[in-house]
């Protein structure tokens, strides 16, 4: 064994055994991806998330041909889609070999604000009106579900970092305060930690949904359910964080921090939070999945993000109606973008575990 | 000249290592004649208690046997069968562990652990179980052995348990009983009753003892033989007063000194 | 004993007492309340709006509101639902037995299945059937529940044999007890799945873990020397160790599975608690909804309090320290 090697602290330690994991590292890169097309989701995508077209009602992904009809290689293009009635008079498409609709780089299209700032209006891809392109087909509005997952990645994976950031100050703030003074302020914290905690969680969504009118608008949802889900999330945070306190504020520094008059919060917030550091990042990453399913819950029963903002969970709520699924399979792809997401996170999660303290027991 | 019972050959066994294997025992021999205590002495992780293991087929996966022979009444125990070699442990051979508290399942009683063995390797009526049970722990003596039976490991004494261990070693009559270190958790005078029981056994059952130990005095007080191991091989042998009167190795000699001190 | 159990709930009363109080404000305070609805509606005369108003009390302050709703708590009388308009206590009743039904029925499938997958992969430890098991079980724990739902609503409409939600067939009424009995398994059988799929992957791992702990353990070595046959040593030595700390987990698990279900009782239509939740919620049918939260609270304090209570009695070790 290599005894020369300088001991390393506990974070670089915990990079090497990461990244040795491959999986956590893929994983971790398609979280990267994922995001990334959230935050370029305008120009990414062919259309905007609102652009509907009644006539192409659940267009079936379109097929994208490379080779000519001489069979030699060629640009890559769709054909026009036509439809007609099939003998139960639902909508069949067809391709119009007749017209065909080359597929752009750089196309001009819906115009929007590139990062929320430069207004342009180009698009990474796209085809000429008035062709369409439904990579993978199309709602029962007609809009592109391509687009509208890129454009639903946004709000569905915002709201989990937005949430679980929240959470997360306000269980470390209540958990490191409770911890530290102990005595009367830890009751009074821990018995209303314990309250929200028996409180199941979905139920308690639900109620405060419910206590606000059903009809709010978009942004106003949005932040509704960032602030639902905090309330929702600190709790059991809060309590293991105060454990922890409990047993840091004995520590030495502490002592000599408290002899020099470094005020309470400063101590709280300075020497005892970085130390629950380990464990509030892996309960960080295993949580997120719970807020992006939660949210996901919440929209697909029409009480979260609604038409025509679009999160996944609001695209899921077409696949609802089981005669929309066997009419139109592809309404089922949000839902494989939230599976995906989560498992992405679920095994960086346990892979940060490994590394940072495979003796932590954390739950998710 | 009788039959030696245990005769273990050249024995070698590695342990696996991240970055390699290392050796723990190099080319050990031993043997065991009946109603003799034969003694392994040898340091604190030493690979003595793997050469326990090794014969009753016991060793965990990371060690394993490259060399030699185990042989039990001329019969090459490394190249028995799983089911035959099942049959020997516990009843031609058993084994006592340091740790009685450990080495018993929390979570059944003391006399159904040890009527377990009974079971398994004797055909004594079912009925008549737990008597050949409370008679085992008389012979260990054990006060009020009906009550000893129905207790928990926990709520014995170290010594009870050690002896209810004992008491379980015996119980389907092997002829060798492999000690790992049995006293080396109790304290002095406790120690003293279980080296005089160990003799009691001895004769009233004919057994012979494989002592494994770091413990000189013990030695000393019990064993007949002694085999001396020093990083994976004997590196002295003979009865016991021999060798500690006139030591060869450095090893034995620093041995020596420090019971006398 | 009996002590523990009782100062337990003594000091759970007040939080519940919190709970309620949180969520009266909640739906109260807040605007729109369920005679909204009705105030639009042109045929409902304003007396009649009024009247209704003053029987619930809703034209007296919100604290002599909620002493109201108090007080009648303590004779069982959880007010009335404007949507349903029944007593709440029958409603929550079926629906409560409903959600039971299902919950008993999931944690019957999920301890059936997990603990033997959990024996078999610690038994085979990282052989392939392990990372199977494994690999699969990830899969499991990963897939959001509601997804999982609706994948599976639909593969059955394309295989069909199962009825698509509901908890009776229509004709359920003309059908003899055996029949009945086999029409409910059949609609109880895809929202149970659903539900346990999660849980399932979750206890097989602790199983496995569990398991294997066991199995390192120095008893298990002197089992072993004792000549013990190999699946006595699994199966009676280690098996029991490690199921012993799992225990508890059936309390927990119990009162997890009450709002678990809530999201696939909705999609499956599944009439329950949690799907009453649900409409009440829509209807802001105040007395309902509170019922229902103080429903959900009881029930995990009860299954914390069977967990602790199984945690006694299980290990003969906590047990004879408490003596």
């Amino acid at each position: 064994m290599n005894k020369d090697k300088k001991p390393l602290n506990q974070f670089q330690a915990g990079y090497a055994v990461f990244v040795r994991n491959r999986w956590a590292v893929f994983c971790l890169i398609v979280l990267g991806l994922l995001y990334t097309t959230a935050i370029f989701a305008d120009f990414l995508s062919p259309y905007r998330y609102d652009n509907e077209d009644r006539s192409y009602s659940f267009c079936p992904p379109m097929k994208v041909h490379w080779k000519n009809e001489q069979g030699a290689l060629s640009r890559p293009y769709v054909y026009a889609t036509s439809f007609s009635f099939n003998e139960v008079h639902r909508r069949i498409y067809l391709e119009d070999k007749a017209q065909k609709f080359f597929i752009r780089l750089l196309p001009k299209g819906d115009s929007y604000r590139l990062l929320g700032v430069i207004p342009w209006d180009r698009h990474l891809f796209g085809v000429d009106s008035p062709g369409r392109l439904h990579l993978w087909g199309a709602d029962s509005r007609g809009r592109d579900l391509f687009s509208r997952i890129f454009w639903g990645a946004r709000i569905s994976l915002s709201i989990g970092i937005i949430g679980v950031a929240i959470s997360f100050v306000l269980g470390l703030l209540v958990g490191g305060m409770a911890g530290y003074y102990g005595g009367r302020v830890d009751n009074v914290l821990m018995r209303i930690c314990e309250m929200f905690m028996m409180v199941p969680g979905f139920y308690l969504m639900l109620a405060l949904r419910a206590a606000f009118p059903p009809h709010l608008n978009s942004f106003q949802v949005y932040l509704l359910i960032i602030v639902i889900f905090s309330f929702i999330g600190w709790a059991s945070l809060a309590r293991v964080i105060r454990g922890m306190s409990m047993s840091l504020k004995e520590r030495e520094y502490v002592l000599a921090a408290k002899a020099m008059g470094l005020s309470d919060i400063r101590i709280i917030a300075t020497h005892i939070l970085p130390h629950t550091m380990s464990y509030s990042i892996i309960a960080i990453m295993l949580s997120i999945p719970g807020y992006i399913m939660g949210e996901s819950a919440l929209s697909l029963l029409g009480l979260g993000i609604q038409d025509p903002y679009a999160s996944w969970g609001n695209l899921l709520s077409e696949a609802m109606g089981i005669v929309s699924i066997q009419l139109a399979p592809w309404i089922l792809l949000p839902g494989f973008f939230i599976f995906l997401t989560v498992i992405c996170f679920n095994v960086v999660g346990d892979a940060l575990r490994d590394a940072l303290d495979p003796t932590l027991k954390v739950e998710g | 000249m009788s039959e030696v019972l245990l005769d273990i050959r050249g024995l070698s066994i590695g342990l696996q290592q991240e970055d390699g294997v290392r050796d723990l025992l190099r080319d050990v021999s031993l043997n065991i004649l009946p109603q003799e205590t034969v003694s392994l002495l040898g340091g604190s992780g030493g690979g003595k208690t793997s050469l326990g293991l090794a014969i009753l087929g016991l060793l965990p996966s990371a060690m394993k046997v490259h060399n030699g022979k185990i042989l039990f009444l001329g019969q090459d125990l490394l190249s028995l069968q799983r089911s035959s070699l099942r049959r020997l442990r516990g009843k031609e051979i058993s084994m006592i562990f340091q740790e009685p508290l450990s080495a018993f399942n929390p979570v059944f009683r003391i006399g159904d652990q040890i009527a377990e063995v009974v079971q398994e390797h004797t055909d004594h009526p079912r009925a008549k179980i737990m008597d050949r049970v409370c008679t085992l722990l008389d012979m260990v003596e054990i006060p009020e052995p009906r009550r000893v039976a129905s207790a928990h490991p926990h709520q014995l004494s170290a010594g009870l348990r050690q002896r209810a261990m004992i008491a379980q070693a015996i119980a389907a009559s092997p002829k060798v009983i492999i000690a790992d270190e049995p006293t080396s958790n109790l304290d002095v005078t406790v120690q003293a009753r279980i080296i005089e029981l160990f003799a009691k056994l001895k004769k009233q059952l004919s057994l012979s003892l494989l002592l494994i130990t770091h413990d000189l005095g013990l030695v000393k007080a019990m064993s007949d033989r002694v085999f001396i191991l020093y990083e994976g091989r004997i590196v002295e042998q003979g009865n016991t007063q021999d060798v500690l009167s006139h030591a060869h190795h450095d090893f034995t000699k620093r041995l020596i000194t420090t019971i006398s001190l | 004993m009996i002590k523990f159990i009782i100062r337990r709930i003594i000091v759970s009363l007040p939080l519940l007492l919190g709970i309620s109080f949180m969520t009266f404000l909640l739906i109260t305070v807040t605007p729109g309340n369920f005679f909204d609805t009705l105030k639009m509606d042109p045929r409902v005369s304003p007396d009649t709006i009024a009247h209704y108003e003053k029987l619930y009390h809703l034209d007296k302050p919100l604290l002599e509101q909620y002493l109201v709703w108090l007080k009648n708590i303590l004779k069982f009388d959880l007010g009335y639902s404007f949507y349903y308009n029944t007593p709440v206590v029958d409603i929550m009743k079926v629906r409560l037995w409903n959600t039971f039904l299902l919950s008993i029925s999931s944690l019957i499938l999920t301890w059936a299945l997990a603990i033997p997958l959990g024996i078999i992969m610690a038994v085979y430890r990282n052989r392939w059937i392990d990372k199977i098991l494994s690999l699969g079980s990830f899969l499991c724990l990963s897939v959001p529940s509601f997804f999982f739902a609706i994948l599976f609503l639909y593969a059955v409409s394309v295989v069909g044999g199962l009825p698509l939600g509901g908890m009776h067939s229509v004709h359920a009424q003309d059908l003899s007890w055996g029949q009945r009995f086999v029409d409910l398994l059949r609609h109880l059988l895809i929202p149970t799945v659903v539900i346990s799929l999660g849980s399932i992957a979750a206890l097989q791992r602790v199983m496995r873990g569990n398991l294997l702990d066991a199995l390192g353990q120095q008893y298990i070595l002197a089992a072993r020397a004792k000549g013990l046959p190999e699946n006595k040593v699994i199966f009676k030595h280690a098996l029991r160790n490690a199921i012993n700390p799992m225990i508890t987990l059936l309390g927990y698990h119990f009162s997890g599975l009450l709002s678990g279900a809530a999201l696939v009782e909705i999609i499956c239509s599944w009439p329950g608690i949690g799907a009453l939740m649900l409409t009440a919620v829509r209807a802001k049918d105040v007395y309902l909804v509170m019922a229902n939260m103080m429903m959900g609270g009881v029930l995990l304090l009860l299954g914390n309090l069977l967990a602790d209570i199984l945690l006694a009695w299980a290990d003969p070790r906590i047990r004879y320290e408490q003596r």
